[in-house]
């Protein structure tokens, strides 16, 4: 299907009927007339930005409405952004804190090392969660109304930002008190590469998140999936273990390199903490990434025509 | 310039007993090649061929089932055909139903905004109209709470503000809308009137033939999916009564 809504070249509408003296204000939104030409064919397009730069403000409102539902009537709010990897943070450090101790790389502290996992792993978690929800959810918009339908898992995924950025001020300050309290925290140029890799996972999110969202309307299926395989995939992300050559062979670490939540956690927690990046885990990931990427837009795309019918 | 063409549309769904295929039917469906849950496809609209242009008043009739609201909806982008064309040239104005779309969390202001983005409209079209809707609407110092305390009586007046604030070029009501028979005041009759008589092109399904032949110049008669009569819509309206009541007579 392809969907396109252009500009034409033409003249600015003038009524021909006389009714020109009829009250009406000029369009200001957009004084170009809309041509929006739907076919059947070619169902493998890849998105439509002109389209979705058109309804950017849906998007905005969407985000806001998702985050604003999500923390309605909660006594915490926005803290519980952070109690997710905080509470996390605590019980490994319970558990394995000793076991662990000084065997982080660069001797960073071991509860510093989770926390900036699992600020990065509950996002992308929560991410795919409420991506693959989101398309069911919303039947009744689905139904009822055209809009470029891929704005509600992208809607879902944006949500996340909210969280992150509590939680990223919450690590920042985590940073700030061991540095303060004598611990080898230290930070070099690289943290300013930290937000690229943070967007490199909303790109994996963004990709997975719609693809979740659109096979969640055929198979529902996927509504048992998702929870599940995210929670086993936690132990395939470097959030918790420290020293994985020790503890995965050598098949366990290529298999990791697959996951590219791996190779962008590895390398956010090194570019905050001033440690060599793992390079070649970091184009695994940012290659898989955008395989993702594709994948899930293009496989959206292709089902979107028929949401309406079989929601 | 606004205009809607349809060459040659069909339009049909794959609808299954079992209403979805789950992940183990999928499965087994693959390894024994049999399926117990067989798809019937079910042809919506086939071999449409419509041309509106600026200026046209249509209204569409037919009996239940023959495809008016499917044929709306397709008009409305939300159905993409399974075959054939669909150029629109203009906005489209494409929600039918009057409550839809509202955020029980949000305030008035907010849905205001929402809605409005749904159709399309940005942020300097909707600043323009926010003033309009809330005078029409005489909700006051309501539109800063959440619409969950609204009474059933003051969503329908802010929806109604909203859906006729924005003039689309291109109008499609379906009979939910209940343009006929809206038991509104003089001043909400008189704002929908003007808003129809704005709209550069309009089609309206309805059962309603009185209205219909007040509100359109042409007639639209779909039969089992199909276009059976296309014409001025008094001699529409007209022979659809007549088939109708000779179906009736057969029967």
């Amino acid at each position: 299907m392809t969907i396109s809504t252009t500009p034409t070249s033409s003249a600015p509408p003038t009524r021909s009927d006389g009714a020109k003296s009829s009250p009406t204000p000029p369009r200001l939104h957009d004084e170009e007339p809309w041509l929006t030409v739907i076919e059947p064919r070619s169902s493998w397009g890849f998105v439509d930005v002109r389209e979705l730069w058109r309804y950017r403000e849906l998007l905005g409102f969407l985000i806001w409405r998702d985050v604003k539902v999500r923390y309605k009537q909660t006594v915490l709010g926005a803290a519980w952004a952070i109690l997710q990897p905080l509470a996390t943070m605590l019980v490994f450090t319970l558990f394995l804190g000793d076991a662990v101790r000084d065997k982080a790389p660069g001797a960073v502290p071991y509860p510093l090392f989770v926390f900036c996992g699992m600020l990065l792993w509950t996002s992308f978690a929560n991410a795919i969660t409420g991506a693959s929800n989101s398309v069911v959810a919303s039947q009744q918009m689905v139904t009822k109304v055209y809009f470029p339908r891929v704005l509600i898992p992208l809607g879902a995924i944006g949500t996340v930002i909210v969280d992150l950025a509590v939680g990223s001020v919450m690590l920042f300050l985590l940073m700030l008190g061991y540095a303060l309290a004598g611990y080898p925290v230290s930070v070099g140029w690289t943290v300013l590469l930290s937000p690229f890799l943070v967007l490199a996972l909303g790109m994996a999110a963004t990709g997975l998140g719609t693809l979740l969202s659109a096979l969640t309307v055929s198979y529902r299926d996927f509504r048992h999936v998702v929870p599940f395989v995210v929670q086993l995939w936690l132990f395939a992300t470097p959030s918790i273990f420290v020293q994985e050559t020790v503890m995965f062979g050598p098949r366990g670490q290529m298999a990791l390199r697959l996951n590219p939540v791996h190779g962008l956690i590895v390398n956010f927690r090194a570019a905050l903490l001033n440690q060599t990046m793992d390079l070649p885990a970091l184009g695994t990931a940012l290659l898989i990434s955008a395989i993702l990427l594709a994948v899930g837009c293009v496989y959206f795309r292709r089902v979107e025509r028929d949401f309406a019918d079989i929601i | 310039m606004a205009s809607i063409e349809l060459e040659d549309v069909c339009l049909h769904f794959r609808v299954r007993q079992k209403r979805r295929v789950t992940l183990k039917e999928y499965l087994l469906h693959r390894l024994y090649r049999r399926s117990v849950n067989p798809a019937m496809e079910i042809r919506a609209l086939h071999h449409i061929n419509l041309s509106l242009s600026d200026g046209d008043r249509v209204g569409i009739i037919g009996h239940n089932g023959a495809g008016k609201s499917t044929l709306l909806r397709l008009l409305a982008g939300i159905y993409p055909p399974t075959s054939g064309r669909r150029i629109v040239h203009g906005q489209i104005s494409s929600l039918f139903d009057l409550t839809l779309g509202f955020e029980m969390e949000s305030t008035g202001w907010e849905n205001i905004n929402y809605r409005a983005f749904l159709q399309g409209e940005g942020p300097k079209s909707i600043a323009a109209k926010r003033r309009d809707i809330a005078e029409f609407c005489e909700l006051g110092e309501f539109l800063n709470m959440p619409v969950r305390f609204y009474s059933a009586g003051m969503l329908v007046r802010l929806a109604f503000a909203i859906a006729t604030a924005f003039q689309p070029e291109i109008l499609l009501i379906d009979e939910v809308l209940g343009v006929g028979d809206l038991s509104f005041q003089h001043k909400a009759r008189a704002r929908l009137k003007n808003w129809i008589d704005q709209a550069r092109l309009m089609v309206v399904v309805s059962h309603d033939t009185d209205s219909l032949a007040e509100l359109c110049s042409t007639g639209v008669w779909m039969d089992h999916g199909s276009i059976r009569q296309v014409g001025p819509i008094r001699s529409v309206i007209a022979a659809y009564t007549r088939f109708v009541s000779e179906d009736a007579r057969a029967a």
